[in-house]
């Protein structure tokens, strides 16, 4: 045949190569590659657990955090149900200090009314009886005049005759 | 250790002085006669004068190349089975790191152009990479046959035999065409058939790769005032590239053309 290709020599280059090819299969490429797989394999699965355990701790965290919120809300309505009811007992009491305010004036002028009323009375009665005393005097003071200027009068005539 | 330069000086006289004696023995001792250069090159092409005995028929120094390296290639995989292999640890040494990066370079290139199905291929184009590229090597170890005619002959690489380079083509092809047929059905098959050049051309490139630096390599050493210095270029140039070449070429194809015959082609 042309440049000597040689069938036989064909098929014997082929044998070799199968034989080869079975060797270098069972006793090296499939041995490494099982051990390459495997240890992918362990990491593969180290690195599942650790992406587990990490979802897990970011749930438990997300769960915290729902929780945080959560507390933080009940905190806030209660601090509005507190702030709502000081508001109210503020406004009570204010209320309550105003109705006060209001019946303390009212008890104040009403005495001050009674003091006014008692003072007048009493300022008129003292009137009337300063009054009348200076009615008396003057009249008391006249009478002794009128009775001397008589007295006078009459030692007067008296001694004339 | 530090030399003075006395002693320096010495020693490179001494160096000198023997380096021109065996220049002086090389040139003025006759060697064996050798045969023609025409003679060694059309040899080195066809095969047809230096042939040696194997089992009452005569064959290529070629065939016997490809017997040696496989048969090293298998107890070298023996050794590393029984004594290493067992002794792989998690973190990986040198050698076992040098065994992973090969397995794992040529399981990935085969899972890269053959995502479907590809455990078979990746075994495959691992033992034709070694082969390839061992094979390639092995001819600069220069081991020695003797010819049926009595002559000593240095070993080829094996695919630098036609007949050698013809079977890796073909068997390269076949592997590819019967995938085809059994995971890609009729489409595979077709797939496959349509390159039917493949294999003359996975061949012939194999063979005129290796045959053409085993050429520049027999006429580099053919000739006495080549013999120096230049034939450790010429066997970086037109052996270890080429082990490096060839291999990464016939791979990458036998890669590529059976993802292509064994790809799943879904319904429109």
């Amino acid at each position: 045949m042309p440049l000597n290709i040689d069938i036989q020599q064909i098929l014997l280059h082929m044998l070799n190569f199968v034989i080869l090819f079975a060797a270098l299969w069972f006793l090296l490429y499939k041995p490494v590659k099982k051990f390459m797989d495997d240890r992918e394999a362990s990491y593969k699965k180290a690195s599942d657990e650790a992406g587990e355990k990490m979802k897990k701790a970011d749930d438990a965290l997300a769960g915290l955090d729902g929780a945080l919120e959560e507390k933080k809300k009940q905190a806030e309505a209660e601090r509005t149900a507190l702030l709502a009811s000081a508001q109210t007992a503020c406004k009570e009491k204010l209320d309550e200090a105003e109705k006060r305010a209001e019946q303390i004036v009212s008890d104040a002028r009403a005495e001050a009314e009674a003091i006014r009323k008692k003072a007048v009375s009493q300022s008129s009665r003292d009137i009337s009886e300063l009054a009348v005393e200076s009615v008396e005097k003057a009249v008391m003071t006249s009478a002794e005049e009128a009775f001397e200027t008589f007295l006078n009068t009459v030692e007067k005539e008296q001694n004339h005759e | 250790m530090y030399l003075s330069k006395k002693k320096k000086a010495v020693s490179a006289v001494i160096f000198a002085v023997i380096a021109a004696l065996l220049l002086v023995g090389i040139i003025l001792v006759p060697g064996q006669e050798k045969e023609p250069i025409k003679d060694a090159m059309k040899d080195g092409v066809l095969h047809e004068t230096n042939r040696i005995a194997l089992f009452g028929s005569d064959v290529s120094p070629g065939l016997i190349s490809a017997f040696v390296v496989s048969g090293l290639l298998i107890l070298f995989a023996a050794a590393v089975r029984i004594f290493v292999i067992p002794r792989f640890t998690e973190i990986p040494g040198g050698f076992q790191l040098a065994l992973e990066t090969a397995v794992g370079y040529f399981s990935g290139l085969a899972r890269q152009n053959s995502p479907h199905r590809n455990g078979f291929l990746g075994a495959y184009v691992f033992t034709a990479g070694c082969y390839v590229a061992v094979s390639t090597v092995f001819e600069l170890f220069g081991i020695q046959a003797v010819t049926t005619e009595g002559r000593s002959v240095s070993l080829p690489a094996p695919l630098a035999d036609i007949n050698g380079a013809i079977a890796m083509g073909v068997m390269s092809y076949g592997v590819i065409l019967i995938s085809g047929i059994i995971f890609g059905k009729a489409r595979g098959a077709v797939n496959a058939l349509k390159d039917f050049s493949l294999p003359i051309s996975m061949s012939f490139r194999l063979f005129g790769a290796l045959l053409s630096g085993a050429l520049v390599t027999d006429l580099v050493y053919h000739y006495l005032p080549l013999s120096f210095v230049l034939p450790s270029v010429v066997a970086v140039l037109f052996t270890l590239l080429h082990a490096i070449i060839q291999t990464y070429v016939l791979t990458m194809l036998v890669s590529v053309f059976y993802g292509e015959s064994t790809e799943a082609h879904k319904k429109a």
